[in-house]
C-alpha cells in the first residue's frame, strides 16, 4: 500500500515537473526585447513618453468632472483613489448624465472586466510574489502598464520592471489630471504635437516588436477586426474587451506555431 | 457634489475597478491547457485592439481613414521592423502626424 502510493506521489511530482517545465519552456519561446531593462528605475523611465499620451485624456476627464458637479480638488481625490482612465471617464459621462453611484460603479466594473485577462496573462510571470506583494501591483495594473512590463517580464525580467511602469504612469497620470483640473480645461495641449496618438502608435511599435509567429499575427488581426467591428456598432468601451476576447478566443484551436527567430534588435532597444 | 456622495461614488467606482484587477494577479499557478494558450496571446490582443481602431476611427464610430492618422501607424510600424526601436518608432510617426497637420493633411 506504501509503495503503491509513494509511486503515485512520484508520478503527480513528474506530472507537475513537466507542467512546470513546458510552462517554462513556453515563456522562454516566447522571450522578447524591449526597451528598458527589468529594474524599478527601468520601469519608471520607460512609463514616462508614454504617460503623455494620458494628458488629452486628462483635459477630457477634466472637463467632464466639471460637467458632473465635482470641484477641482474633488476630480483629483476621484483619480487618486480610481486610478483608472477609462473608468474613471465613463464615471463622470453617467454622473454627469443623472445617474446614480451604483449604476456608475456598475458600468466601470463592466468595462474593466478586460483587466482579469491582462492579469491572469501576468500573474504566472510574477513568480513567487507573495499575494500582499501583489496588492499594490494590483492597484496600478493598466493596459500601458501591462504592455511596457510583459515583454521584460517574460525575457525573465523582475516585477520591479511592472512597479516602476505602473509609478511613472500613475505619476504622469495624476499630475496631467491635477493640471487639468485646475485649468478647468481652458489650456489644451496643441493639434500638432500629436498628443492624442502617442497611445496608439506605441501600441503599434510595441506589436510590431513583441508579436512573433503566424499566429501572434493572426491574433492580432483577429482582435483588431473585432474591435474596429464592435466600435462601428456603437459598443463603445465594450469594443476593447471584444477585441482582447476574439482574439484570445482565436488562439483555442490552433496549437502553437511559431516562425524563425526574427533577427535581434540592437544594442539601444534593450537597455 | 455633497461630500457624502462624492465619496459613496469615488469609493465604490474604486471598487469596482479593483475587483476586476486583482483576481487574476492572485492566481496562483499558470493556466495549462486552452486556458493558458489564450492567455499567451492576450499581449498581442492588448496592443492590437488599442493601436487599430484609434487610428481607423479617430476615436468615433466611423470609419475616418485620416491621412495623418494612417501614415503616422505607416511610419511607426516601419520603423519598428526596421529598427528594432520602440523610441524611433514612436517618435516617426509622431513626426509624420505632425507634419501632416502642420500643412493641412488630415
Amino acid at each position: 500500500m506504501e509503495e503503491m502510493l509513494a509511486r503515485i506521489l512520484a508520478h503527480e511530482r513528474l506530472a507537475e515537473a513537466e507542467r512546470v517545465g513546458y510552462q517554462a519552456a513556453r515563456l522562454r519561446a516566447a522571450r522578447v526585447d524591449v526597451p528598458g531593462g527589468s529594474s524599478l528605475a527601468a520601469g519608471f523611465l520607460a512609463a514616462l513618453p508614454l504617460g503623455l499620451a494620458s494628458v488629452p485624456f486628462a483635459f477630457a476627464y477634466g472637463v467632464a468632472a466639471d460637467g458632473a458637479g465635482l470641484s477641482p480638488l474633488q476630480a483629483v481625490l476621484f483619480s487618486f483613489v480610481v486610478y483608472s482612465g477609462t473608468g474613471q471617464l465613463v464615471a463622470m459621462g453617467l454622473l454627469g448624465a443623472g445617474a446614480g453611484a451604483l449604476a456608475a460603479a456598475g458600468m466601470v466594473l463592466a468595462v474593466s472586466l478586460r483587466h482579469l485577462l491582462l492579469g491572469a496573462a501576468l500573474a504566472p510571470l510574477l513568480g513567487r510574489l507573495r499575494p500582499a506583494r501583489r496588492l499594490p501591483l494590483a492597484f496600478g495594473l493598466s493596459d500601458e502598464a501591462f504592455a511596457l512590463s510583459v515583454g521584460p517580464l517574460r525575457a525573465g525580467g523582475s516585477p520591479a520592471h511592472l512597479a516602476g511602469a505602473e509609478l511613472g504612469l500613475f505619476v504622469t497620470w495624476q499630475t496631467a489630471v491635477a493640471a487639468a483640473a485646475f485649468a478647468g480645461g481652458a489650456v489644451a495641449p496643441p493639434r500638432w504635437l500629436a498628443l492624442d496618438l502617442v497611445l496608439p502608435l506605441s501600441m503599434l511599435a510595441l506589436l510590431v516588436l513583441v508579436a512573433r509567429g503566424a499566429r501572434e499575427g493572426a491574433v492580432a488581426a483577429v482582435a483588431a477586426a473585432a474591435a474596429v467591428g464592435a466600435a462601428l456598432l456603437g459598443a463603445g468601451p465594450w469594443a476593447t474587451l471584444a477585441g482582447i476576447g476574439a482574439g484570445a478566443l482565436a488562439a483555442l484551436p490552433a496549437p502553437e506555431v511559431r516562425c524563425p527567430e526574427r533577427r535581434s534588435p540592437s544594442p539601444q532597444a534593450t537597455r | 457634489m455633497s461630500a457624502w456622495t462624492f465619496w459613496l461614488t469615488t469609493l465604490l467606482v474604486a471598487g469596482a475597478v479593483f475587483a476586476t484587477r486583482l483576481p487574476g494577479l492572485l492566481l496562483a499557478r499558470p493556466p495549462a491547457g486552452p486556458l493558458g494558450r489564450a492567455l499567451d496571446v492576450v499581449p498581442a490582443a492588448v496592443f492590437a485592439t488599442l493601436a487599430v481602431p484609434p487610428l481607423l476611427l479617430a476615436g468615433g464610430a466611423a470609419l475616418t481613414l485620416r491621412a495623418d492618422l494612417l501614415l503616422a501607424g505607416v511610419a511607426t510600424a516601419i520603423v519598428a521592423d526596421a529598427s528594432r526601436r520602440f523610441d524611433l518608432a514612436v517618435a516617426a510617426g509622431l513626426v509624420m502626424a505632425g507634419l501632416c497637420r502642420v500643412v493641412g493633411l488630415h
